[in-house]
């Protein structure tokens, strides 16, 4: 078989598979068996493909065909089989399609409506192919094409069921935008160098500094990032489940990848963005990327504390992960884009594991959606495993030490220290940006184990024990236990004044359900804990495709416990087993815990609404420049709560800062006697 | 040294777990001893942080109902987990891990490390079913907001004067511009020693039963001894990241060890004193005002911040 054909069946059979389905749909010929196994042969075929192509990737040169026409022609389906390219479309068939496959027919069998599966996936495999041949494009038109069909399938994926009179036209308009402007702004580069491909543009590349900048705007609007983040709120509050999780699965890893794609065509010979004048130290156009990445960061940690609705934390964590792949780039730097290919991996785990969790606990579906604290709808008993998971893919989003995210951002501000100086502050910005996204996320999911729903009081009526322990009966008799009260927990019935429906209690035999964010969790985990078993197992490889050749080997090492890098270390591995080890410690030192129960002093399950903790930062919430377009974009869509609600945003002077003495009467009040 | 067996030196032993308690106990009591003379309060004997973390092991140990064991198990371990892992890696004299790894620190991990123990007390007070403590975390929560940002950027300064990310490492060149980089950086992140280094206050009912308030309201007996034990360990880490990343490269000319080591013990112990000082100045002003606002962490901390990294450039301009 020749590789053309081969990449073009490699490519092709999902759209082939999604096109058949579709018809199939259409004619309303669709049993779920008929569904399932036309997805499945539609997304197998890719990675059998894959694997097949993987040890053709290992050329210093790219191997390069086109589908049709030819390879010279301003626009034909040129492909390039290379590192990053492999690396990218494993991940894609591997990790997001199976994901997003599970996402829509867990979501249609919860509403009852898993017949109509198969539209749904008819245009999930319409979206691996597209996202296929970006990773594999070469010639830019033909990429940028790919990628403006990719937008709209996405879109469609989150506007099915919606009647046609009231489809997000204003979401599809902001999708498609920046793909289009970053085909312009590429094409001011194709046409001087009269180049249709990236292979042709390296080294040859015409752009000046003020173009980087048009660059980098483009892409901050592709992929939801400052000033453009409403769009990617928008479309996360509107779109299906499925869609939803295409937006940020799909739609962020394709901007971080266009944007390693292009910078790997677009350096010069030096390795940098074209310079700004001839200055000391160089300072390239790069830094506007930088600045806008940084600044996505920044901004989107100070947004994230006012919210804590999953699907906004997720937007917003998307955001964030679009602005440290920009700075990644800007810097120009090898450890840097180094880290900017690893974050590709850290991304998809770390929001796959959100979105699975929340997909598993109930708290995005078709349906009207329940009230949530994170993973766990009001009313539902806790899972575990999803809190876990959502746990770690979150640990992974933020950069928390020991897990998947921290890595390429260590990677990043070790490469900036090397680059232009003038980037360095904004590292700082996004490191801080970071820290409070943390804060945002805590605060959105430790409430969540602070109730019991009535089911699980019932079940776990004596004394409470240590949770390792995990045989209740085992209880040590020589201390007494005070038994709760025989008092059923209320059922959480208003929150805020709101009534609460009360959705289903999951069977406990559900636990296949919690499946799949393990797994993104597990990826996750393991990407913090070796992550140098991530970096030579194709990372490096990829980042090698991007950079100078030469210049990976040169600028990090591989080490037992981690890696190295000129300026810096970090060695996960070796974190792991210190904190694995004082961890038994601590626990030991704590010894076996017999807690015994005092009546909880409220039955709220909520703390007040965010807004309300961060009031000093109204100016900031209501400011134009912050949360740009909103009105636009976002009014009378976002729910009131993360808004600055003039009346309940009314200060009591006197309750902002409560004096010591009633804080203590007050707690002295709700604590019981000993 | 067997790799193995410096490894587990460094755990339990140096700079790791025993050593680290008994610097934190000897820390502590100097931030005490600090508070007690500045905020006109009785000075507790050496021996009183023993005595309390003691009684509150003792004392009973609850839960709420309807709290989750697992989010206090948890939250305990990270509090005293991550404290002794930003010890264990800081390149103090004679760490084994430095000559057996090659670890020389790492600037950006000592800092979330040590974030670790106060996002930890936070996800408890949110886990609370107490209004109070909810309210608490909610205000702990703002002063934590506050510090990230000139944290963040007074690290980055370092950094940016160093051109590493190590701890380890000298400039090549030092100039007065770079020591007022450095100076400015250092009074930046001293500005979030207290929210990093903060403890709970506790309720003294005599010596028994301490009921802590803030945050940890909820939290009793074992699982509270837990969180101040991290607290201990946390004063410890605070005190010798702020040394070895922004006082150290002050004193870079001193190439004698000995010399390096005792400006590490007397900078550490300073650092603490400093910190129960700033602790009994503030308790001393108007209650009510016990935490800054928000808005205050724009002003000073982040000039301060602000203006180190302006001058770390033009030191670093080359």
């Amino acid at each position: 078989m020749s590789l053309t054909l081969f990449l073009a069946v490699l490519t092709l059979a999902p759209a082939i598979a999604g096109l058949v389905l579709g018809a199939l749909a259409i004619a309303r010929k669709t049993p779920v068996a008929v569904t399932a196994a036309l997805t499945a042969v539609g997304a197998l075929v890719p990675v059998a493909g894959l694997l097949i192509l993987a040890p053709d990737a290992a050329f210093p040169a790219p191997l390069r065909v086109t589908l049709f026409g030819s390879v010279t022609a301003p626009f034909a389906p040129v492909l390039r089989v290379d590192g990053l390219g492999v690396f990218t479309a494993f991940g894609v068939a591997v990790l997001i399609i199976p994901l997003l496959v599970w996402i829509a027919a867990d979501s249609l069998r919860r509403a009852g409506a898993l017949a109509s599966l198969a539209p749904s996936c008819a245009l999930i495999l319409g979206i691996e192919s597209a996202a296929l041949l970006i990773s594999f494009a070469d010639n830019v038109l033909w990429l940028v094409f790919c990628w403006v069909v990719l937008a709209a399938l996405v879109w469609a994926l989150g506007e099915l069921g919606t009647p046609a009179d009231t489809v997000d036209r204003v979401g599809l308009g902001a999708m498609v935008a920046g793909p289009l402007a970053t085909g312009v702004v590429l094409a001011m580069a194709l046409l001087p160098a009269r180049a249709s491909t990236f292979y042709d543009l390296a080294g040859n590349s015409p752009l000046v500094a003020v173009q980087v900048v048009l660059l980098a705007l483009a892409l901050a609007l592709a992929g939801g990032a400052y000033p453009f983040t409403a769009w990617l709120r928008r479309r996360a509050l509107l779109a299906t489940p499925a869609g939803f999780a295409a937006l940020v699965l799909v739609i962020v890893p394709v901007v971080l990848f266009v944007a390693l794609r292009t910078y790997g065509a677009l350096q010069g010979s030096d390795g940098l963005w074209p310079h700004i004048g001839a200055v000391k130290p160089a300072l390239t156009g790069g830094i506007a990327l930088v600045v806008i990445g940084a600044v996505t960061v920044g901004v989107s940690g100070l947004l994230a504390l006012g919210r804590r609705d999953g699907r906004t934390l997720l937007a917003l964590l998307a955001a964030a992960q679009v602005g440290w792949g920009l700075v990644a780039i800007g810097t120009g730097q090898p450890a840097a884009v180094i880290g900017a290919v690893v974050l590709l991996v850290t991304v998809v785990a770390g929001l796959g594991a959100m979105l699975a969790a929340l997909v598993a606990g109930g708290v995005v579906g078709v349906d009207e959606e329940p009230l949530a604290v994170g993973p766990r709808a009001l009313g539902a008993p806790l899972r575990p495993l999803t809190m876990a998971a959502w746990c770690i893919g979150a640990a992974a989003l933020i950069g928390v030490p020991l897990f998947g995210g921290f890595a390429p951002r260590q990677l990043m501000t070790a490469g900036a220290l090397d680059g232009a100086r003038l980037a360095i502050p904004f590292l700082g910005l996004a490191w801080a940006g970071d820290a409070l996204l943390a804060l945002a996320l805590v605060r959105a999911t430790a409430p969540a184990f602070s109730w019991r729903t009535a089911e699980e009081a019932d079940e776990e009526a004596v004394a409470l024990t240590d949770a390792d322990d995990e045989d209740d009966a085992a209880l040590d008799d020589d201390e007494p236990l005070v038994e709760a009260d025989a008092v059923e927990a209320e059922a959480v019935s208003e929150v805020d004044g709101a009534a609460v429906d009360q959705p289903a209690a999951a069977p406990r035999g559900e636990d296949a359900r919690e499946l799949p964010g393990l797994i993104f969790a597990v990826l996750a985990l393991a990407a913090g804990i070796v992550p140098q078993a991530l970096l030579g197992f194709g990372t490096l490889f990829a980042a090698e495709d991007v950079l100078q050749p030469g210049k990976v080997s040169q600028v990090i090492t591989l080490q037992p416990f981690g890696y190295a890098l000129d300026v810096a270390q970090w060695l996960p591995s070796a974190f792991w087993i210190a904190a694995s080890a004082l961890g038994a410690v601590a626990l030991l030192a704590r010894g076996r815990v017999v807690r015994s129960v005092r009546p909880a002093v409220t039955m709220e399950p909520l703390p007040e609404p965010p807004v309300q903790t961060w009031k000093e930062l109204r100016p900031a919430y209501e400011s134009p420049f912050v949360q740009v377009g909103v009105d636009a974009l976002l009014g009378g869509i976002d729910d009131a709560e993360g808004d600055t609600d003039a009346e309940s945003a009314e200060d009591d002077p006197e309750d902002e800062y409560p004096e010591d003495a009633e804080l203590v009467a007050t707690a002295r009040q709700e604590e019981p006697e000993a | 040294m067997n790799g193995i067996a410096g490894f587990a030196l460094a755990i339990f032993i140096y700079p790791g777990l025993l050593a680290a308690l008994v610097v934190g106990w000897l820390l502590f009591w100097v931030r005490d001893l600090a508070h007690g003379a500045l905020g006109a309060k009785d000075v507790p004997g050496p021996l009183h942080t023993v005595a309390q973390l003691r009684a509150t092991y003792q004392s009973e140990t609850s839960i709420l109902e309807g709290m989750r064991p697992a989010v206090l198990t948890v939250s305990g371990v990270v509090a005293v987990v991550f404290p002794l892992l930003a010890l264990i890696f800081l390149p103090v004299p004679a760490n084994p891990l430095v000559s057996l790894l090659g670890f020389a620190g790492d600037l950006v991990v000592e800092a979330a490390l040590l974030l670790g123990l106060p996002l930890a007390r936070l996800a408890v007070g949110w886990a609370t079913p107490m209004d109070a403590a909810r309210r608490a975390a909610d205000r702990a929560a703002r002063l934590l907001a506050g510090a990230s940002l000139p944290l963040a950027l007074a690290l980055i300064a370092a950094a940016q004067l160093s051109g590493v990310l190590s701890l380890r490492s000298v400039p090549s060149s030092v100039s007065v511009v770079t020591v007022v980089a450095q100076v400015l950086a250092a009074a930046a992140f001293a500005c979030a020693l207290p929210v990093l280094a903060r403890r709970f206050a506790v309720r003294e009912r005599g010596e028994t039963h301490p009921a802590p308030e803030g945050e940890l309201a909820g939290v009793t007996g074992r699982d509270l001894a837990l969180f101040r034990l991290g607290e201990v360990l946390q004063l410890v880490a605070v005190c010798g990241v702020f040394v070895g990343a922004l006082i150290l490269p002050l004193v870079q000319s001193v190439p004698d060890s000995t010399h390096r080591t005792l400006i590490w013990i007397v900078g550490v112990v300073l650092t603490a004193a400093g910190i129960g000082a700033w602790e009994g100045v503030r308790g001393t002003s108007e209650p009510g005002n016990e935490r800054p606002p928000l808005t205050w962490w724009l002003g000073i901390p982040v000039l301060l911040a602000l203006a180190a990294l302006v001058v770390a450039a033009w030191a670093t301009r080359g």
